[in-house]
């Protein structure tokens, strides 16, 4: 295994490409990911996120370039591979008609687990009390749970996450973090996928954002944010300055009326403050930092469409 | 338990699970007897020279056997496609022929049911069958004719993506060959092109060896031809399978 910035790579990927009907899906994807690492694959949908998943996987073969995981290539099949990775796939992928923990036995026993390390599984992502409650009876938070815990109940040192988040409600989703987090913890390297950005930035070690099939920038959240040079979005609401006062702070742009706020924006956030305080009106601005959508705007000169 | 073991035991959960085609697969052998049982016994008196009931028994048990076993294994690999288990279980470290033998020993446990069910029904007073003491020699055929039907519901689940198009394909298959190979009506009665196509069938060959220990009282030696068959039938079938899944791999 080559060592880089002082970690072990669990997974590195070089130039990896993918073509369908002439089109490059997957257009020279490099990078390198770390054992231990929670590592974000983050970009619009058809954007060749699962593409690049499979490839890494050995699902898919690969039309150029190469994948190393843990030392060794997903494709052709590698069995000797194949117990140290562990794959949720998009679709939920059960047995039919099984209950959670029978579903979890049966993955168990394809890779010779004892049955015995089930239930310890279905603690980690919170679903005892589900246990025999049959796959197409939980909800879809629920099935998610589940089928991360399918992935994990052979006890793999890398995991594979395609889109774990999607089409979960809100305290689904936050709900999954938690499990995500507590699988971090205990030491395994996490790929994932997905196309919310703000759950990138809260969950990702590093994340690499992909576009058009390529690697369009790849940093932590931070420096993604950070290397930005961005001008930070503020708004006062009306009255407290008249617009020409407001245009009359240095250094703003864009200054415009929404509703009931005057909105702007500028690059020296300690400017606009400084004048603001000597008016005693300081308490009334709004700043918005940038955030990991600003990056994509900036890196791809459009809105993020997810 | 093994791989093998628990796989077996997964699919045989599902399947008890599934009312509804619990009820398919054991009513509807016992549906087309009594259909079958009160149309011919109306025709006594015709050329064969078996009692109705007895030339039709074996081969509507062997049309039902066809009929659960094509459709469950088709079906199966349709889902699994479908819900991506198929590529759950080509993650794990353990090989396409265990999972297809383990699918495929749950098949054999359902038909030798669907046979118990249909026998018990079948040597009611009402119906009257009778079979000869060579029975038990049929015991391989019927093994090989689950085999030939399981292998060629794996080929129409490799050709056909979805539910829909696999069903409508399991169904246009096996009741022509249901027809075609002597099961609801003599093939003695039947233009000679027929009896020619039939042979390409397994369904016929089932049935002819079948009709030869069960009722004829014929020895194991009837049997060789259509063992062969079958045999034949079940490696060409699969072979194609594996073909058609290997091929749409990419």
């Amino acid at each position: 295994m080559n060592k880089e910035d002082g970690g072990v790579n669990a997974v590195a990927v070089e130039a990896l490409t993918k073509v369908y009907g002439g089109k490059p899906v997957v257009d020279g994807v490099s990078f390198t990911v770390r054992e231990g690492e929670f590592f974000g694959i983050l970009g619009p949908n058809g954007a060749g996120k699962t593409t690049t998943l499979e490839m890494m996987e050995g699902l898919r073969k690969a039309d150029g370039g190469s994948v190393s995981l843990l030392g060794a290539s997903p494709h052709p099949r590698n069995t000797s591979l194949l117990p140290r990775i562990g794959v949720q796939l998009q679709s939920s992928a059960f047995f039919e008609r099984l209950t959670a923990k029978e579903q979890l036995v049966t993955f168990g026993a394809l890779y010779g687990v004892e049955a015995d390390r089930v239930d310890d599984v279905l603690a980690l992502v919170g679903l005892t009390e589900e246990a025999h409650t049959r796959e197409d009876k939980l909800s879809g938070g629920q099935r998610q749970r589940l089928s991360i815990a399918c992935a994990l109940v052979h006890d793999p040192e890398l995991l594979f996450l395609d889109e774990p988040t999607a089409s979960l409600d809100p305290q689904a989703r936050r709900n999954l973090w938690d499990v995500l987090r507590g699988i971090k913890d205990r030491g395994k390297t996490i790929v994932y996928t997905t196309h919310y950005i703000e759950e990138a930035e809260r969950l990702c070690d590093r994340i690499a954002i992909l576009d058009h099939g390529q690697v369009i920038a790849m940093d932590t959240p931070d420096a993604l944010v950070r290397d930005l040079d961005t001008r930070v979005s503020m708004d006062l609401p009306q009255g407290v300055l008249s617009l020409d006062e407001v245009r009359s702070l240095p250094d703003v742009q864009d200054v415009r009326e929404e509703g009931s706020k005057i909105c702007f924006t500028a690059t020296d956030t300690n400017a606009v403050m400084h004048v603001l305080s000597e008016r005693g009106d300081a308490g009334h601005l709004q700043t918005r930092t940038a955030s990991l959508e600003d990056v994509f705007l900036e890196l791809t000169g459009r809105e993020y469409r997810s | 338990m093994t791989a093998f073991q628990q796989i077996s035991v997964a699919v045989g959960k599902g399947f008890v699970r599934d009312k509804a085609s619990l009820f398919f697969t054991f009513l509807l052998p016992l549906f087309f007897l009594v259909l079958f049982g009160i149309l011919f016994g109306a025709m006594e008196g015709s050329e064969s020279t078996l009692e109705p009931i007895q030339y039709i028994a074996p081969g509507i048990l062997s049309f039902g056997i066809a009929m659960s076993a094509v459709f469950a294994s088709a079906l199966t690999l349709v889902s699994w496609r479908e819900n991506g288990l198929l590529r759950k279980l080509q993650l794990a470290p353990v090989s396409p022929f265990t999972i297809l033998t383990s699918r495929f020993s749950v098949t054999v446990i359902v038909a030798v049911l669907q046979a118990a069910l249909f026998f018990a029904v079948a040597f009611l007073p009402f119906f009257g069958l009778r079979l000869e003491s060579t029975w038990w020699m049929a015991v391989p055929l019927f093994l090989l004719g689950v085999l030939s039907f399981f292998s060629l519901g794996i080929l129409i689940g490799s050709v056909f993506k979805t539910d829909q198009s696999a069903s409508a394909a399991s169904n246009l298959i096996v009741l022509p060959l249901g027809f075609l190979s002597g099961t609801f009506f003599p093939l003695d009665f039947a233009p000679s092109w027929m009896d020619t196509v039939s042979l390409a069938s397994p369904l016929r060959h089932m049935n002819d060896g079948m009709l030869a220990l069960l009722v004829r009282g014929e020895g194991p030696e009837a049997l060789l031809v259509p063992c062969g068959a079958l045999l034949l039938f079940a490696l060409i079938t699969t072979g194609l399978a594996g073909y058609f899944l290997t091929r749409g791999d990419q």
